[in-house]
């Protein structure tokens, strides 16, 4: 009848086993799900995660063992999983697609240069620039500035320049994006580049700043900012054609 | 089709006909008792045909109605909203209720003769099927008649217009309508095809292995299931719209939180596989008329099923083409856009094997063949034109307009009608037992076929220089007027032709003076072309046991060893299922439970707001239902016994 | 061989193509098909658990009327139900009438037991002082999460209800002395029905309930 020959009687007792203890496990699975939910230690992701996996060992279980397809023809399974991949496929699908465009509001992108003036007794690191009389200069090293900005300092190997001159306007950028898990900004101005790519630790509420020695002044109308989420490509500004 | 040869039997093997609330009909039931509780699938086919060539009819008219409409600019034919009532009506109809019917005739009719079986699976199943379409195609056209009429909302019924927020006349039922007759012709399709795939798998005669199946049963099956797979997702769309309307639900109604992109992500998860499903039978028809009129074996027979399995399943993966312009960001319009560009290479695959098997036959241009060749022809166009929009750029110029009415009517019509007519032409005189006048059906072919391209082969111009769709008038400057008169003259002109058609298809059944068709008129080649015609009641009188593809043909051809053989006459008789009023009695419980549903609510004229709810009718319809269903499980299949002669077929 | 009663015996088993009672196949079919069916719920529920009508504001809490301790209650019930269904389908097949019609019972009255815990849930929600939760509004904001939670977890519910329809059909038959294990076959094709349909709920459990305390 459904496929099992011999001595229906005895194959149906051995079951009886096979489904009492499957039954028994299901039970502790289903246990366990809600011990997790109930202690707290555990990241939202991660319990997401162990849902996942308890939900389809239970349904493999189930399936597999009360559902006669471990001892039926293949026929069977094949009917089911038909309608069940084209539904995890398609839902997938779907479930992704309900992703939202990135958001960066107009004032949320701000390109200003950097209006930090050299001071007395201020700690620098290398790379930080200061603005001293109309001039960008770059820290060689670390140092805590002395009273004078021209007075030689001990570098660790003996005294030396603390700054040098640099040719060019150095930027604070500064920006803040909805969501997304790869950021860009570039110039689109030719003659004053810029490229800055990172993918953020946080992939929600995004705040980031950079400073960057740019060749002339430039304000943010000549940048681009572009946003890679789930399933949209961002830009700032707008392409209208997108 | 009356069982003049059959012999009688004792009366013991008679059907028991009392004791029962409803006495089953016998086996000698004839008239109208005979096809209301029929459960033969030639008969339920037959009904099937019928009835979607009558709404073939009333499709029409409506077309003819927007052709009219569109004659010159500024007419008034149609107001705005009859316009959209107009191309919601033919499009809903042409869909649910020709298309889809008359690929379940050839199903029903055709292929359990093909796989060597005497019904279906459960052949009172497939009656409440064509019941529950039957209740379907009223329950639309009752639309007419009603607060708001026909609905106004397009065949694919976007929301959020669909919300009761945006009605353009108070309480309009016109898409409650729509929703309901499409859940109870989308109940119709699925217990068709559960059973279909049921007994393409489980009923074939001994011998029949899945690879000697004629490619129209193979596509029977493909069909079925995309069916199963495709309409459970309009399922719950459709009854989370009816929540939204009558409920006062969420789901839609984006100032609440809902999403109506969402309704067409759903609408077109079954949208896409369904127009699969509303070509692949056409495809199947065609794989069959070709070879028989070449007189050459199908090339690649393998290739071709193995494509029409692959066009199948790949058009789960190609909905949302139909969205490219709605924003759904660059990752998901460039997978969907080369996953619809790989789906042409087996449908390709399936026209280059089409030419194989005509190259080097010798090729007769019988009316089949002329529209199986109309098919291929017409369909490729449509396909080239369905390339195109595959390519996103150039669908955002080709989205909403003309283009896409002129895309999707070469594929339907020049395609899918073109090929169901070669069906029809094909397989008429095989249930009729007659010939149909060969030159009446060249010219019902010629005016279809110079109909169809006058009326639709300008579109694509139209398209191209702006003509919008679904816009019920244009003003004078755009120079539309010319090629939309052209349109409208080839529109009735292919109305004339279809309209002849139609006639000629059913006066088949009635006119004495056609010759009689014999057992293989065209020489063709599947199992049903062994039977004689019109097929007798239990369609084999001894099981065959299949020994190759294309038995028919083997049989009169091939050599000794490919001879089909039958198996040995059984004492028992032949067993056949008994006639049943149960599944009239739940396709009527199903049909009241809708119409209550529909007519549940009481509401205010003014505002719309729901001052009561009676849920009497449906209760009743419910009861009337559930009544049907038990009904059915206690009577059984039952069965009787015929006694056809030794030789008889 | 001419009397009808062992007529009806001998054509109770047809051939098949394939050795599988085509009851069988059917059922499996339905339930492919079912899987979609319930998906198409699942995912709009998915897409839209954390909307609501005034977007940007912080979304409401629904884990204030949820009651984990009652649908953990719930979950158990059909695990258990489902024990009982695979074990009348396996008296079935031995012929054990009275085992079967044990097993019937139980399985109907876990059955019952979840359904009434539903329809408890429900008006719970619907009426629970300061957050009711219906199918357009929660706390009186407009809401999209009661309608997918009502229909889905109802649209279950319903598939529930008429498993236990069917399985009354089942036991009422048991008591006419015409069962035996010729109905064997249909017997398992309901249980088949009864395990998706738990398996449908042990998706639902942690994609609707327990989520909402994790995400």
């Amino acid at each position: 009848m459904s496929g099992h020959a011999e001595d229906p009687v005895l194959e149906e007792s051995k079951r009886f086993f096979t489904f009492f203890n499957l039954s028994m496990i299901l039970v502790a699975i289903t246990g366990i799900e809600i011990v997790i939910i109930y202690v707290e230690t555990f990241e939202g992701s991660t319990i997401i995660g162990i849902l996942f996996a308890t939900s389809i060992l239970k349904f493999v279980g189930v399936v597999w063992w009360f559902m006669h397809l471990r001892w039926d023809k293949f026929l069977n399974t094949v009917l089911f999983l038909m309608g069940l991949v084209i539904a995890l496929a398609t839902y997938f699908a779907v479930i992704y697609m309900a992703d939202t465009h990135p958001v960066i509001a107009e004032e949320d992108f701000s390109v200003n240069p950097l209006e930090g003036k050299w001071e007395a007794g201020k700690d620098y690191v290398k790379g930080d620039y200061v603005l001293q009389d109309d001039s960008y200069f770059e820290a060689n090293f670390d140092h805590k500035a002395p009273s004078s900005f021209s007075a030689q300092v001990d570098s660790g190997k003996g005294l030396s320049t603390a700054w040098t001159e640099v040719d060019g306007v150095p930027h604070l950028f500064k920006w803040k994006v909805s969501h997304g898990d790869l950021i860009e900004i570039n110039s689109n101005d030719p003659s004053n580049e810029f490229f800055h790519q990172y993918e953020p630790a946080e992939k929600e509420n995004i705040e980031g700043t950079k400073i960057a020695l740019l060749k002339k002044e430039a304000t943010k109308e000549k940048f681009r900012i572009r946003i890679r989420s789930e399933a949209y490509l961002t830009v700032w500004p707008e392409d209208p054609n997108q | 089709m009356a069982t003049e040869s059959v012999k009688y039997v004792a009366p013991e093997t008679e059907t028991q006909l009392q004791n029962q609330v409803f006495p089953r009909p016998g086996q000698h039931t004839t008239g109208i008792i005979d096809w209301l509780t029929t459960i033969d699938h030639k008969k339920i086919g037959l009904m099937y045909g019928l009835a979607a060539l009558f709404f073939l009819l009333v499709g029409g008219l409506e077309a003819l109605l927007i052709r009219s409409q569109l004659w010159t600019h500024n007419l008034d034919v149609l107001n705005n909203r009859q316009y959209n009532q107009m191309f919601t009506m033919h499009g809903t109809t042409m869909v649910f209720l020709v298309i889809m019917p008359l690929s379940a005739a050839f199903f029903n009719f055709v292929m359990p003769l093909q796989i060597g079986a005497r019904d279906v699976a459960f052949p009172r199943m497939n009656t409440l099927s064509l019941w529950c379409f039957i209740a379907g195609g009223i329950t639309l056209n009752l639309s007419w008649f009603f607060t708001g009429g026909s609905p106004a909302i397009g065949w694919f019924g976007y929301a959020p217009l669909t919300d009761n927020r945006f009605a353009e006349v108070m309480n309009d039922m016109g898409p409650d309508f729509w929703v309901f007759s499409l859940q109870i012709l989308g109940i119709a399709s699925l217990l068709a095809s559960f059973n279909f795939i049921t007994t393409i798998i489980n009923m074939r005669a001994p011998g029949m292995t899945m690879m000697r199946l004629p490619v129209f049963t193979w596509m029977t099956l493909v069909v079925s299931f995309l069916i199963i797979l495709a309409f459970p997702a309009i399922t719950i769309a459709l009854a989370e719209l009816m929540f939204d309307r009558t409920y006062g639900t969420n789901f839609y109604d984006f100032l609440e939180g809902g999403k109506p992109h969402l309704w067409q992500h759903l609408f077109w998860i079954f949208g896409h596989p369904e127009v699969y499903i509303l070509i692949l039978p056409a495809m199947g028809i065609v794989s069959e008329v070709i070879p028989t009129f070449s007189r050459k074996p199908l090339f690649g027979y393998g290739l071709i099923v193995f494509s029409g399995i692959i066009i199948g399943f790949m058009g789960f993966a190609v909905w949302s083409h139909h969205m490219f312009t709605t924003g759904m960001g660059i990752v998901a319009t460039s997978a969907f856009s080369i996953l619809t560009m790989l789906i042409a290479i087996p449908t390709g695959v399936k026209i280059f094997n089409w030419i194989g098997t005509m190259w080097g036959g010798r090729i007769r241009f019988e009316t089949p063949m002329l529209f199986a060749l109309g098919f291929i022809t017409m369909f490729m166009i449509g396909g080239f034109t369905g390339i195109m929009h595959s390519s996103v750029p150039i669908d955002a110029q080709h989205q909403d307009s003309y283009f896409v009415v002129a895309h999707f009517h070469y594929v339907l019509i020049g395609g899918a009608l073109f090929g169901l007519f070669s069906g029809f032409y094909f397989w008429l005189p095989k249930m009729t037992g007659r010939l149909m006048n060969e030159k009446i059906g060249k010219v019902v072919f010629t005016l279809m076929f110079i109909g169809f391209n006058v009326t639709f082969f300008p579109m694509h111009y139209l398209g191209m220089i702006g003509q919008p769709r679904r816009t019920h008038t244009y003003n004078l400057g755009h120079g539309f007027e010319a090629w939309n008169q052209i349109a409208t003259v080839g529109a009735f002109i292919l109305g004339i032709g279809i309209a002849i058609g139609v006639y000629q298809f059913v006066s088949s059944f009635f006119d004495k003076k056609l010759k009689p068709a014999g057992k293989n008129p065209w020489d063709a080649r599947t199992l049903e072309w062994t039977l004689s015609s019109p097929v007798k009641e239990y369609n084999f009188a001894r099981m065959p046991i299949i020994k190759s593809r294309d038995q028919a043909w083997e049989n009169n051809y091939g050599p000794k060893e490919k001879h089909s053989e039958k198996e040995p006459v059984d004492d028992h008789g032949v067993h056949m299922p008994d006639r049943s009023w149960c599944p009239l009695v739940t396709g009527a419980g199903l049909l009241t439970l809708i119409l209550g549903m529909l007519f549940h609510a009481t509401k205010d004229l003014e505002t719309g707001v729901v001052l009561e709810r009676d849920y009497m009718i449906p209760i009743i319809g419910g009861i009337v239902f559930v009544i049907g269903i038990i009904m059915w499980a206690i009577e059984g299949p039952g069965g009787y016994h015929l006694f056809p002669k030794e030789d008889e077929e | 061989m001419s009397d009808p009663a062992t007529h009806a015996i001998e054509h109770h088993e047809p051939v098949t193509s394939t050795g599988i009672p085509s009851k069988k196949i059917l059922m499996w079919a339905f339930l492919g098909s079912d899987c979609m069916f319930f998906g198409t719920l699942i995912s709009t529920h998915l897409i839209y658990r954390k909307i609501s009508a005034t977007v940007g504001s912080t979304t409401v809490d629904i884990r204030n009327i949820f009651d984990i301790e009652l649908t953990s209650f719930s979950t158990f019930i059909l695990l258990a139900s489902s024990l009982f269904m695979a074990l009348a389908v396996s008296a079935i097949h031995k012929g054990n009438l009275k085992s079967t019609r044990w097993m019937l019972l139980g399985t109907i009255i876990f059955g019952s037991i979840f359904l009434a815990c539903q329809v408890y849930e429900f008006t719970h929600f619907v009426t629970h002082e300061g957050h009711e939760l219906t199918l357009s509004h929660y706390q009186d904001q407009d809401h999209v999460f009661g309608s997918t939670f009502y229909v889905l977890t109802g649209t279950h519910g319903t598939h529930v209800a008429i498993g236990v329809f069917w399985l009354l059909g089942w036991l009422v038959y048991s008591f006419t002395g015409k069962m035996s294990t010729a109905d064997a076959m249909d017997i398992e094709c309901c249980g088949l029905y009864w395990h998706f349909v738990d398996i449908v709920w042990i998706i639902i459990f942690p994609v609707v309930y327990l989520m909402e305390y994790a995400f």
